[in-house]
C-alpha cells in the first residue's frame, strides 16, 4: 500500500505544533480494493480502487473536541482539516469530556497486527471466477434468467492509530468476499430472488463456485412457491436473519444510545432479565471464525470478547472510553471515533442454553415458519419503537415437507420476541455479522396472501 | 495545445493539481491523458475528478454534540474497450495520479500505455463550466458559518421540545453538502459543476409507560447558500409533534389487505420504489425489471403520468449537469398509463439502446455512474383527498411515510409512519406497525385517483453508485388494493 503513515505522523504533528495544537488523535485506514461482477456471462463492472482517509480529532485550551474527516492528505489538505477542526471544537457541547482511552496514554501499549500479503488476485482471475460462476448459475436451469446481483472482491488495507503522546497502533485486514442473488423465473409465475453472501479472510480462502452452489440451491428451494394464511405462527429464524433483526435494535446493548435515551433499555435494565433463559450473547471480535477480527478500536481501546446476556440477563452494554467512564466501568473496546464518539457491536455470537430436544427439530415442525432471510430493515424496522414489520423470504415446514412462501411479512416487538425465544439449535453458522444458530420464536404474527 | 507528444516526453511533464478550483487548467492534462488512453486501444475513456467540502451538525435535546466536517478530493477513470467498461478511483489528484489509475484501467482490459506511439491528445470542447453559467462559484464562501448552523440547530430542537408531550429524546441534524465535479472525456466532453446540497432533519422519541413512538422529519433543497438562513422550521415542529402525539397511544394495525390513500410529498417514495427503480437502465441491462420490454406499452393506470426531472427548482435531486457531464432532462416516463421513456445512462444507452437523460450519477469519485432517479413525482390529477376518503368503506390513510426498498423480481415495501384507519368514507383513528408490501407490475394498475395537491419531499436513494440526493413527490393517491402488513 501506498501510503506512508510515518510520513503522515510526522506532517500532522508538524502541522499541530505551528498552529499551537496540543492533543490531537488520528484515526484512519487505507485500502486496496478490487472486484469484478458478470452479466450474461460477460465481464461487468470491474472496479479497482485505492483510497486512503482519516479522521483527525483535536483538542481546544477548553478541552473540547472538533473533527474533520478528510481523504485530501497532501501536507495542505491536512493543514486544512487541522484547522477545521480546531475552529469547529469552540461549538461542540463541554460535556462531552473525551478524552485518550486508557489504552492510549503512552507507547508502551502500541500494537501492529501484520500479515503477510501476497500480492493481490489479478483482474483476470476475478473476472474468470466471477464470470464461471454466473454462468455455472444461468445453465443450472431455464428458470435463471439472469443473476443481477453478482460480485468478487478482494481488499488489503490497514486501519491505524496514533496520537499526540506517541500512541501508535496498526492493523492489516486482507478480506475478500463474493456474492451471487440470481433472479429465477417460472412461465406465468412472478419472479422469484435469493442467493448466498460468503465472507472470508484472504483470497485464497474464498471458494466462489461453492458460493454460486449454495446460491443456485437457495434460489430453487423458493421456485414452488404458495401463498401463506395470515395468522399467528411458531417462527424459526435462520442465523442470518436472527442477527440482522438483532442488529436492526443493537440499541438495546448500546451504552451510548442509553445515555441519549435512544435505546430500548436504560441504565436500570443491566442485570435484569431481558430475554428467555435459554440465549446468550457475546460479542467477539476476536472469534476464529471472524474473517475481519479487530484487535483495536476506533479510539485505539483493546477489544476484548464480551458477555452481553447470560441465560437471558443483560450482564453488560457495549462501551466506549466516554461511555465507560459515565457508567463507571471499563470499555469494552466498542467505541468509534467521531466529534461524538459512538459504539457499535463487532461480531456477535449467540449461542444457546438448552439441549437439544426432539421437540425442536427441524424436521419435525408442524406448520411452523422458517425464515431464511428478512428484508428491507431500513424500511420495517422502528428501533426506537420497538416494532418491525419485515417481508421475509421463508419456508412453511410441516414434519419434513418444506413449502416455499410466497410474499409474506413477519412482524412483532424485539422486546418480546427475545423474551419468547424458546429455543437455540447447535447449528452454529458464520455470517457477515456473527455467528448465530437458528433460534426458535414461541409465536409471531406472519401476514400473507394465501 | 500540446499535439503529437510521446509518451517519453509526457512522463516528464510536470502538472500538478489546482488546489483553488477545477478550471480551464486542467484541460491540458486531461486531454493529453485521454489522448493516451485512446491510442492504447480503449473505445473511450472519462475523467471524473471530484472535491468535496461537507459539514454536519447534530443537536441532541437542547446542546451541541457534534460538529463533522468532511474534506474530500479524488478521482475516477472510466475505459470502455466495446461494451465492457471498468473504472478505477485514487485520492491522488495529481497528473501522475490520474496517469497510474488510467494505466490500472487499460491494464484491467489488457492494453498497455506503448512509449513508441505518437499521443495526440483530446480536442475538448470549451470548458462547460455550470459554476460560472449559473453564478454559484460563490456558494462555498457564502453558505452559513458553523456558529449560524448551530443556533438555528439549536433553535429548531427547542422548538421541537416544546411541542411535544411525554418527551423522552429529541434530536435535529442539519448538514450541507458542496461539491465541485469536473468531468472530461474522450469525446470532448469537458465540463464542471458545483453542487450544494442542504438539509435539517428533526427527530423525537416519546415514552409512556409501554407506549413508545418515534416520529421523523426532513426538509431538503439543493439550492442557493440561503437555505439554513431563510428556513423556517415551525412547520416541521408542528408536524413531528403531531405525529408523535398521535401515534404514541395508537394501536397496532390489523394486516390485511386494504384501499389506501397515500399522502403527497414523501408519500411519492411508492413510486420511486415500485415503479422507478425498475424503469432505470441499470435494470434493464440486468434483465431484473418486469418492465424491460414494455416500451410504448400500458403499464400502469389511466390517471397515472410520472416524469422524473434532472432540475426542479430547489429540488433536493436537481442538477445542471449528470456526473458523466450531460446537461439534464426533463423525463416523461409515464403517460396516462404508458411506458414513455427509461431513465438512462452511457451505458444504460450502449447496452439497451435507450436515449440517454442526464441521469448518469453517483455518490462520489469512489463510484461509476450508474443511472439513478432525480426529481421523480406523479403528476397531479383531478381528484380532492375528501373525493378519495369518501371512496373507501374500510381502508388506510398513510399520512406520513418511511423508507423503502425494490428488488429484482419488482417486490417492494415501504414503512408507514403515521397511519390512520378510513371507516365509511372518514378518517377515524391512528394506526401504528403498518408496513405496505406490493408487487410492482401489480401495483401500477391499481393507482386509480390522482389528486390536485402535488407536493415534493428531499430523500436519499442508495443503490448501485452509492447513496444520493432525491427527490421524490406525488398528490395524494389511492391505491384500490394494497397488502399491509402488521400484527
Amino acid at each position: 500500500m501506498s501510503l506512508n503513515i510515518e510520513q503522515l505522523k510526522s506532517d500532522i504533528d508538524s502541522i499541530a505544533r505551528s498552529l499551537g495544537i496540543q492533543q490531537y488523535d488520528v484515526y484512519g485506514s487505507t485500502k486496496e480494493e478490487s472486484s469484478a461482477s458478470s452479466k450474461n456471462k460477460k465481464p461487468f463492472g470491474l472496479n479497482s480502487s485505492s483510497k486512503s482517509n482519516m479522521l483527525i480529532r483535536v483538542w481546544n485550551r477548553n478541552h473540547q473536541v472538533g473533527v474533520t474527516t478528510t481523504s485530501n492528505l497532501t501536507y495542505a489538505g491536512l493543514t486544512d482539516a487541522l484547522i477545521l477542526a480546531h475552529s469547529s471544537a469552540e461549538f461542540t457541547s463541554r460535556e462531552n469530556n473525551y478524552d485518550f482511552s486508557d489504552d492510549c496514554l503512552n507507547s508502551s501499549q502500541n500494537i501492529h497486527i501484520q500479515q503477510n500479503y501476497t500480492n493481490m488476485t489479478s483482474m483476470g482471475e476475478l473476472v474468470e471466477k466471477t464470470v464461471q460462476a454466473e454462468t455455472k448459475i444461468l445453465e443450472n436451469s431455464s428458470v435463471f434468467k439472469s443473476v443481477p446481483y453478482n460480485k468478487v472482491s478482494e481488499s488489503i488495507s490497514k486501519k491505524f492509530y496514533f496520537n499526540s503522546l506517541g500512541a501508535f497502533k496498526s492493523e492489516d485486514k486482507n478480506i475478500s468476499y463474493c456474492y451471487f442473488y440470481p433472479l429465477a423465473q417460472e412461465e406465468g409465475k412472478i419472479a422469484r430472488e435469493a442467493g448466498f453472501l460468503s465472507i472470508v479472510n484472504g483470497f485464497q480462502n474464498l471458494n466462489v463456485e461453492e458460493c454460486a452452489e449454495k446460491a443456485i440451491l437457495k434460489t430453487r428451494n423458493h421456485l414452488n412457491y404458495k401463498g401463506i394464511k395470515s395468522g399467528k405462527y411458531k417462527v424459526i429464524f435462520s442465523p442470518e436473519a436472527f442477527l440482522d433483526l438483532f442488529n436492526a435494535f443493537a440499541n438495546f446493548i448500546n451504552a451510548q444510545n442509553i445515555l441519549d435515551k435512544k435505546s430500548l433499555s436504560t441504565i436500570e435494565t443491566l442485570n435484569t432479565i431481558v430475554a428467555s433463559p435459554l440465549f446468550n450473547l457475546y460479542d467477539s471480535p476476536l472469534h476464529d471464525k471472524n474473517p475481519s477480527k479487530s484487535h483495536f478500536d476506533e479510539e485505539g481501546t483493546k477489544t476484548q470478547n464480551t458477555e452481553i446476556i447470560k441465560n437471558g440477563v443483560l450482564k453488560s452494554l457495549l462501551h466506549s472510553s466516554f461511555t465507560a467512564k459515565k457508567f463507571k466501568t471499563k470499555s469494552t473496546g466498542n467505541g468509534n471515533i467521531g466529534s461524538k464518539t459512538t459504539v457499535s457491536p463487532h461480531f456477535l455470537h449467540v449461542t444457546g442454553a438448552s439441549t437439544h430436544s426432539a421437540s425442536f427439530d427441524l424436521n419435525n415442525e408442524k406448520n411452523t415458519i422458517f425464515i431464511e432471510a428478512v428484508k428491507s430493515l431500513h424500511a420495517g424496522v422502528n428501533a426506537l419503537q420497538g416494532s418491525f414489520s419485515l417481508p421475509f423470504d421463508g419456508f412453511l415446514l410441516n414434519n419434513e415437507e418444506k413449502q416455499s412462501i410466497e410474499s409474506a411479512t413477519v412482524a412483532g416487538d424485539f422486546l418480546t420476541l427475545l423474551k419468547d425465544i424458546c429455543y437455540v439449535d447447535n447449528n452454529e453458522e458464520v455470517t457477515a455479522s456473527g455467528v448465530c444458530s437458528n433460534v426458535w420464536i414461541k409465536e409471531l404474527s406472519i401476514t400473507g396472501n394465501g | 495545445m500540446l499535439n503529437n507528444l510521446s509518451l517519453e516526453n509526457i512522463s516528464n511533464a510536470k502538472y500538478s493539481e489546482s488546489n483553488t478550483i477545477f478550471d480551464e487548467s486542467w484541460r491540458k492534462p486531461l486531454s493529453i491523458l485521454l489522448g493516451l488512453g485512446r491510442a492504447s486501444g480503449a473505445d473511450f475513456i472519462e475523467f471524473f475528478l471530484q472535491r468535496g467540502n461537507y459539514l454536519s451538525g447534530l443537536v441532541e435535546n437542547g446542546k451541541v454534540t457534534a460538529i463533522s466536517p468532511n474534506l474530500n478530493l479524488g478521482a475516477g477513470v472510466r475505459v470502455f474497450k466495446g461494451k465492457e467498461d471498468c473504472y478505477v478511483s485514487t485520492n491522488d489528484v495529481s497528473f501522475n495520479g490520474l496517469k497510474k489509475i488510467l494505466e490500472r484501467a487499460l491494464d484491467i482490459h489488457s492494453l498497455k500505455l506503448e512509449s513508441h506511439r505518437i499521443i495526440t491528445d483530446i480536442n475538448l470542447e470549451p470548458l462547460r463550466d455550470y459554476g460560472v453559467i449559473r453564478n454559484k462559484n460563490n456558494w462555498l464562501t457564502s453558505v452559513s458559518s458553523v456558529k449560524e448552523i448551530c443556533d438555528l440547530l439549536l433553535q429548531c430542537n427547542d422548538k421541537q421540545k416544546n411541542a411535544t408531550k411525554y418527551l423522552q429524546s429529541v434530536t435535529t441534524n442539519g448538514f450541507r453538502d458542496w461539491q465541485e465535479v469536473l468531468v472530461a472525456s474522450s469525446d470532448g466532453v469537458f465540463a464542471r459543476d458545483i453542487r450544494l446540497n442542504q438539509s435539517i432533519s428533526a427527530q423525537v422519541v416519546c415514552v409512556d409507560g409501554a407506549h413508545r413512538t418515534s416520529s421523523h422529519k426532513r426538509i431538503g433543497e439543493a439550492s442557493t447558500p440561503n437555505f439554513f438562513k431563510n428556513l423556517n422550521f415551525d412547520d416541521l415542529s408542528q408536524k413531528l409533534s403531531e405525529i408523535a402525539g398521535n401515534m404514541l397511544h395508537a394501536d397496532y394495525v390489523t394486516s390485511g389487505n386494504y384501499p389506501v390513500v397515500l399522502a403527497n410529498q414523501f408519500g411519492g417514495v411508492i413510486f420511486h420504489e415500485a415503479c422507478g427503480h425498475l424503469l432505470e437502465t441499470t435494470a434493464v441491462q440486468g434483465n431484473s425489471t418486469p418492465f424491460a420490454n414494455k416500451k410504448g406499452e400500458k403499464i400502469a393506470h389511466d390517471n397515472l403520468t410520472a416524469w422524473d426531472e434532472g432540475f426542479w427548482e430547489n429540488g433536493f435531486g436537481s442538477i445542471d449537469m449528470d456526473d458523466e457531464g450531460m446537461p439534464v432532462q426533463k423525463t416523461l416516463l409515464i403517460e396516462n398509463g404508458v411506458l414513455r421513456n427509461f431513465i438512462c445512462d452511457r451505458m444504460g444507452n450502449l447496452l439497451t439502446g435507450h436515449p440517454r437523460t442526464g441521469s448518469g450519477r453517483r455518490q462520489n469519485y469512489t463510484f461509476a455512474p450508474a443511472s439513478r432517479m432525480r426529481n421523480t413525482y406523479i403528476a397531479p390529477g383531478k381528484y380532492t383527498t375528501e373525493e378519495m376518503f369518501s371512496s373507501i368503506d374500510k381502508g388506510i390513510y398513510c399520512k406520513s411515510l418511511g423508507g423503502g426498498s425494490v428488488n429484482g423480481t419488482g417486490d417492494f415495501n415501504f414503512g408507514v409512519e403515521e397511519a390512520w384507519l378510513i371507516e365509511n368514507g372518514k378518517v377515524t383513528k391512528p394506526v401504528k406497525g403498518a408496513t405496505l408490501i406490493g408487487q410492482a407490475t401489480d401495483i401500477m394498475h391499481k393507482i386509480s385517483m390522482s389528486g390536485n395537491d402535488l407536493d415534493i419531499s428531499a430523500g436519499f436513494c442508495g443503490s448501485i453508485s452509492g447513496s444520493i440526493y432525491v427527490t421524490v413527490g406525488q398528490p395524494h393517491i389511492k391505491v384500490d388494493s394494497i397488502t399491509v402488513g402488521g400484527r
